[in-house]
């Protein structure tokens, strides 16, 4: 008991000593500093788009750019970098990955690609004049939290008045081309920044709208052990039979809705969860399923078998059939 | 957004600032959840309790540093939710370890100390730490306050896996001193 009280007792010590535990910044050479902060491209950005015609050469009306320019005139794709973030307003911890994106139409979030990813749709790293569909607008600052909103956002300025089109190989609202301020990258739609979209939603934007626009499924199932995670297996689904069943069940989840921010998950999926805790670990399966669409996007999502009767993140269960059909698939 | 406007938000009673804080500080109050519970579930529920009480303690209160303010509370809900899963025979992990360790600071004869108050004993603990070597106070406030492995400390500073063990079991022994110093039964 007393050891019980001694370790309830040093969580009120001061916040000077628990501040000064974060792990250590780690210094590095400036220029590569500089590089790893222009190649993952930091920051979270709010944006959202004014979707009228602009002036394509607008220059940023801010002073914080921070990225070096670099000609946009040979096609090149060069990702944006994010203005370092002031004291006051450390987004994320050092050790965080960070994306810059944009909300398209208030709601439909795009994260930027990185290198590596950006490769499958552009092989050598240009990009020509058949790459660029529609125009969609300029980005312009706003609040992003929701649409009647004035409280205060980060936002990225090295975004600001940059243009946005479709990218247009793909041929739908999966992939948008952002260029200005002397950068142009890809961004992949990721979701809907509100709630109740369906997995039906965020297909059809990346324009799979049949089981046929899938090319493979894969899927890792890991179980909790001591502190992480743990693999069990990795597998990839190609049987054309399998990835119709699998797209026509989760085509059919009917996502559930909080009533607010304050509201916790709905009481069902609670009461699902405290009899899914008594479970043995090993039952306590989760499976990270991803769709690899034929036009190179991808749609991921979390199924755990032995939540309720099935759950896939965000959704109402499976019913009894369809769950022991992913079983079967899965397992 | 800075610290201040999420707490002005909370003030306000507007909503936006649970979402603003679980934005910024969802991953950091997870982490700690997740060192002392172990189990992905329970530290989410702890996370989101902790969300409801700092909506319910603010205001009245007005933190000074919203990351430890809130860090405190997770830690707390953890703890207690610790406690109770050990209760139904599921605790384990980092947080038994803790205990076991602390276990060695408590002073074996401690018949006729004062049972101190708990404001008595958080200077003591305070002074004591601020009595530490830099790198000593790091280690155990990762150890003991987070409750990080021994393994991830090490990682996180670059030291060796023994030298943090070292570290800590210094520290204790300084802290067993310190109480049976000040004759303060816990």
């Amino acid at each position: 008991m007393k050891n019980k009280r001694l370790l309830q007792l040093i969580g009120d010590i001061d916040d000077s000593h628990i501040n000064e535990a974060e792990p250590v910044k780690r210094s590095m050479p400036k220029f590569w500093k500089y590089a790893s902060i222009a190649a993952c491209a930091c920051i979270t950005v709010a944006v959202c788009l004014l979707l009228i015609g602009g002036d394509r050469k607008t220059p940023p009306n801010d002073e914080t750019l921070s990225a070096p320019a670099v000609s946009t005139e040979d096609g090149m794709l060069s990702p944006f970098a994010a203005t370092p973030p002031s004291d006051g307003e450390d987004w994320f911890a050092e050790d965080e990955l960070r994306h810059v994106e944009i909300i398209l139409q208030g709601n439909m979030v795009y994260t930027q690609l990185g290198e590596t990813e950006c490769r499958a749709f552009v092989k050598d790293g240009r990009l020509d004049a058949a790459a660029y569909g529609e125009k969609l607008g300029a980005v312009k600052e706003i609040g992003a939290w929701d649409k009647a909103d004035n409280s205060p956002c980060s936002q990225e300025p090295n975004l600001r008045g940059c243009d946005v089109f479709w990218y247009a190989p793909i041929d739908c609202q999966g992939l948008i081309i952002v260029e200005g301020n002397g950068h142009r990258n890809l961004f992949e739609f990721c979701g809907f920044s509100e709630e109740g979209h369906s997995i039906a939603e965020v297909l059809e934007v990346k324009g799979a709208h049949s089981a046929e626009d899938v090319e493979l499924l894969s899927y890792i199932t890991q179980v909790p052990t001591g502190t992480l995670m743990e693999v069990q297996k990795a597998s990839i689904v190609t049987d054309y039979e399998e990835i119709a069943a699998v797209t026509e069940i989760i085509t059919k989840l009917k996502p559930y809705i909080r009533e607010s921010n304050l509201s916790g998950d709905p009481d069902w999926l609670c009461d699902a969860r405290e009899e899914y805790k008594k479970l043995d670990k090993k039952q306590q399966t989760a499976i990270q399923v991803k769709l690899s669409l034929k036009n190179g996007l991808a749609v991921s999502f979390e199924y755990q078998p032995n939540l309720g009767s099935g759950y896939i993140q965000g959704n109402y269960f499976l019913s009894n059939e369809d769950n022991a059909k992913l079983k079967e698939i899965f397992e | 957004m800075n610290d201040d406007k999420i707490v002005e938000l909370y003030l306000l009673r507007n909503e936006k600032a649970i979402k603003a804080t679980a934005y910024k500080y969802g991953k950091y109050c997870y982490s700690i959840a997740y060192g002392i519970l172990e189990n992905r579930e329970d530290a989410e529920e702890c996370v989101n309790e902790a969300y409801l009480n700092t909506w319910n303690c603010i205001p009245p209160q007005r933190p000074k540093l919203l990351r430890t303010f809130i860090g405190k509370i997770t830690r707390n809900l953890s703890l207690k939710l610790y406690e109770k899963r050990s209760a139904e025979k599921r605790g384990g992990g980092q947080a038994a370890l803790c205990l076991e360790e602390l276990a060695e600071c408590i002073p074996a004869n401690s018949d006729g100390g004062r049972i101190a108050d708990d404001i008595a004993i958080k200077q003591l603990l305070n002074g004591f730490l601020e009595g530490l070597p830099t790198d000593m106070r790091r280690v155990f406030v990762r150890r003991y306050w987070y409750m990080s492995s021994v393994a991830e400390i090490a990682d996180m500073y670059g030291f060796t896996h023994s030298k943090v063990a070292t570290l800590l079991h210094r520290g204790r022994k300084k802290l067993k001193a310190l109480l049976e110093k000040e004759g303060i039964e816990i």
